[in-house]
């Protein structure tokens, strides 16, 4: 493990050059990629450092610790860790075969899941609050067109379906390009219908 | 070892069934790897509806080949985009980019080619002459220890996947808490199925899987954000003997450092990778670091690969994945009804040694193909993140469906996948939900079946393997500030010896 920080040192120096490449880089962009960056700008404090977003972890990780999100996320975990346990309370001790029984582990795991979020709940707030806001509503259209096309899905045909629900899901993700909206929905589509349907004989809703 | 049966397992690797299957699955995975934003795990999840209908050994072969195939092209983005297509080829960015910079991109997609293939081939021989010894041990252990070497892989993956560790142990009880729902295999009584029908045989573990893995992407659009198109060259693919004396030493220590972490639970490729970085970075040239040094990025691609071998022996040695797309083979083979760890060796040998033939056939295959798609590889990276993204949305949608033709699971995946992106906004390793649900009824069965077995707490607690279990686990936990004691001691003990003079 001795290496590791040197290693890390090491790829820090590097990330610190990386921010100037990527302003270069950013001269061969296309329309979809400005708007992409437009969108970027008003959601991100730093869109040029696309390396620091990847180290980050994955790809989203914008949470700010100790900041208002990281703070409800606490919350919600310890809810849930609040709901196991009463469902586990009432759970039927059913024919005893075992010292711990239904119960005991799903009690334990949700003791140590609530003082987990409160441990992470009761942190200090830092400063900087990350401004997300374009990005969360972003978010929000997606899960609003995924919440209509899983109820559509089965009262229309797959293809008309998934032709507005790519349609819509390209929109908004910012492309422009009037060749990849018309094509690429109803490409995607048949494409899908033909693999499942007839090649995996799989009943699509 | 069996050396007939490693024979089979070779040529199973090249019969026409499993070289179509490696094929398509080594194509899926550079595309999955090469396009900006999605990994191995998210490849591995779109293609788990397709490997429920095909035989076991087809389907390890199938995602294997995924798995071999992403980790590679991870690093094409990185080296043409400097933006990794996976999080354990960020280092390959750094010294890769500065490469493509001076137009020597090619020359550094093949060196990344050969040490990845180099490191690949070193890992896949370690790990078969290691997976059944290992498994020869662990068929030998109790519930008991099974529960400890579980125990011992979460906490791991808690205290090694990113940087938080509370964060950590939150992300594995999240993982543990909803494997519990459904009815209780001891007793038979539902547990936490809140009058949902659906949920009486429990919360179907692919849905949760591809969504936590795979749907999670489609709602970070931070992806899309990050993304910029690559400056159009055209990559002239060349490689010296110098370049070759250049990247044998560290393509070796790679590949050594990497077999070696990536059987840990929950360091990685990317943590191998790192570690070989500053290894490497000890030598005399450390001054080329991060301008583009053909060693290290040799050293970096191999161990990065190399991981891959070393992920596999805890999977198929103790049935503890210790990666994301460990938890996605995991799953693809409780689906196909067997029970992964060290029983699966005696139960089904064929299928270790077909994954071994089948890893060599598809390290070559990836060899051939790889090389051909040096040059297009611009283009491919080239295609729009919402392109992507939206192409994810649908397969996904589609392929959970087609899974048991249930609307019910597509809304599972949605919700998992959503909480999954809230979680990994707020910097949760999401990854470890996943692991956790997978390993959660295994550890609880053993657990449960070992207090029936000695009778207690005490019989359960005081036997060699657990305390020694507990006590690795515990260390781990508290690694951090173990370091940062022994850290501030040493600096107090050097401080008092350099003062003592002056005294």
């Amino acid at each position: 493990m001795t290496g590791l920080p040197a290693a890390a040192a090491a790829a820090n120096n590097s990330r610190n050059e990386e921010v100037a490449c990527g302003e270069e880089v950013a001269s061969g962009m296309d329309a979809d990629a400005a708007d992409f960056q437009k969108e970027d700008e008003v959601g991100s404090e730093d869109s040029s450092d696309s390396f620091a977003s990847e180290q980050d972890d994955t790809n989203s990780g914008h949470g700010e610790e100790g900041g208002i999100a990281d703070r409800l996320v606490a919350v919600g975990t310890a809810l849930v860790a609040g709901v196991f346990f009463v469902g586990s309370l009432f759970i039927s001790k059913g024919k005893i075969v075992d010292p711990l029984g239904p119960a005991l582990f799903p009690q334990v795991i949700a003791g140590i899941l609530f003082l987990g979020a409160v441990l992470v709940g009761l942190r200090r707030v830092k400063p900087k609050e990350p401004r997300t806001g374009s990005r969360n509503f972003t978010t929000l259209i997606v899960c609003g067109l995924f919440v209509v096309y899983w109820l559509v899905l089965p009262l229309i045909h797959f293809i008309p379906a998934t032709i507005g629900f790519t349609l819509a899901l390209l929109i908004t993700y910012g492309t422009r390009k009037k060749l990849i909206l018309v094509l690429f929905p109803i490409v995607s589509s048949v494409g899908l219908y033909f693999l499942f349907e007839r090649l995996l004989h799989v009943i699509l809703p | 070892m069996n050396f007939e049966q490693l024979l089979d397992g070779l040529a199973y690797g090249f019969q026409p069934d499993s070289l179509l299957v490696i094929v398509l699955g080594v194509l899926v995975g550079w595309l999955v790897g090469a396009a900006p934003g999605l990994g191995p795990p998210v490849g591995m999840s779109l293609m788990l509806p397709l490997a429920l209908t095909i035989s076991a050994e087809d389907a390890v072969l199938l995602l294997v080949s995924v798995f071999i195939a992403a980790s590679y092209a991870g690093s094409v983005p990185g080296i043409l985009l400097k933006i990794p297509g996976t999080t354990s080829s960020m280092m390959a960015a750094i010294e890769g980019y500065p490469m493509h910079q001076r137009k020597e991109g090619g020359r550094a997609m093949a060196i990344s080619l050969v040490s990845s293939i180099f490191g690949q081939l070193v890992s896949i021989t370690i790990f078969i002459l290691a997976v059944i010894p290992l498994s020869q041990f662990a068929v030998r252990l109790l519930f008991p220890e099974m529960f400890v070497i579980v125990l011992v892989g979460l906490v791991s993956g808690a205290a090694l996947v990113g940087n938080d560790v509370i964060k950590g142990i939150v992300a594995t009880a999240i993982g543990l808490l909803f494997s519990c729902v459904g009815t209780d295999p001891n007793t038979g009584t539902d547990r936490f199925t809140f009058g949902i029908a659906e949920l009486h045989s429990g919360i179907d573990m692919l849905p949760v899987i591809i969504g936590l893995l795979a749907f999670r992407e489609v709602f970070a659009a931070a992806n899309v954000s990050t993304w910029v198109k690559p400056v159009r060259q055209k990559l002239r693919v060349m490689l010296t003997k110098s370049d070759l004396r250049e990247i044998a030493g560290p393509s070796v220590l790679g590949a050594g450092v990497g077999t070696f972490i990536g059987a840990v639970p929950g360091a990685g490729g990317s943590i191998a990778a790192f570690l070989t970085y500053g290894f490497i970075g000890r030598g005399r040239r450390r001054s080329e670091f991060g301008k583009g040094s053909r060693g290290a990025l040799a050293g970096i691609e191999s161990a990065n690969n190399a991981a891959i071998g070393g992920e596999l022996i805890p999977t198929f040695g103790l049935g503890v994945p210790g990666a994301p797309a460990m938890v996605v083979i995991m799953a693809a083979l409780t689906a196909q009804g067997l029970v992964p760890g060290p029983k699966l060796f005696e139960s089904r040998p064929q299928l270790l040694y077909a994954t071994f033939g089948g890893m060599i056939t598809a390290t070559l295959v990836l060899a051939v193909i790889g090389f051909i798609l040096i040059k297009p590889a611009i283009y491919v990276t080239s295609v729009s993140p919402a392109v992507v993204l939206t192409a994810t949305a649908a397969l996904v949608v589609v392929g959970v469906y087609a899974l048991r033709w249930q609307m019910f699971d597509v809304l599972i995946a949605f919700i998992a996948g959503l909480v999954g992106y809230l979680l990994d906004k707020q910097k949760y390793p999401v990854a470890l939900v996943a692991l956790a649900y997978v390993l959660g009824p295994i550890m609880e069965a053993n657990l449960r079946r070992g207090l029936i077995m000695t009778d207690g707490l005490v019989g359960f607690f005081t036997r060699p393997i657990v305390i020694g279990g507990l006590v690795l686990a515990i260390f781990l936990l508290f690694w951090d500030q173990i370091k940062t004691l022994a850290t501030s001691t040493a600096r107090k003990h050097g401080s008092g010896k350099e003062k003592e003079p002056a005294t």
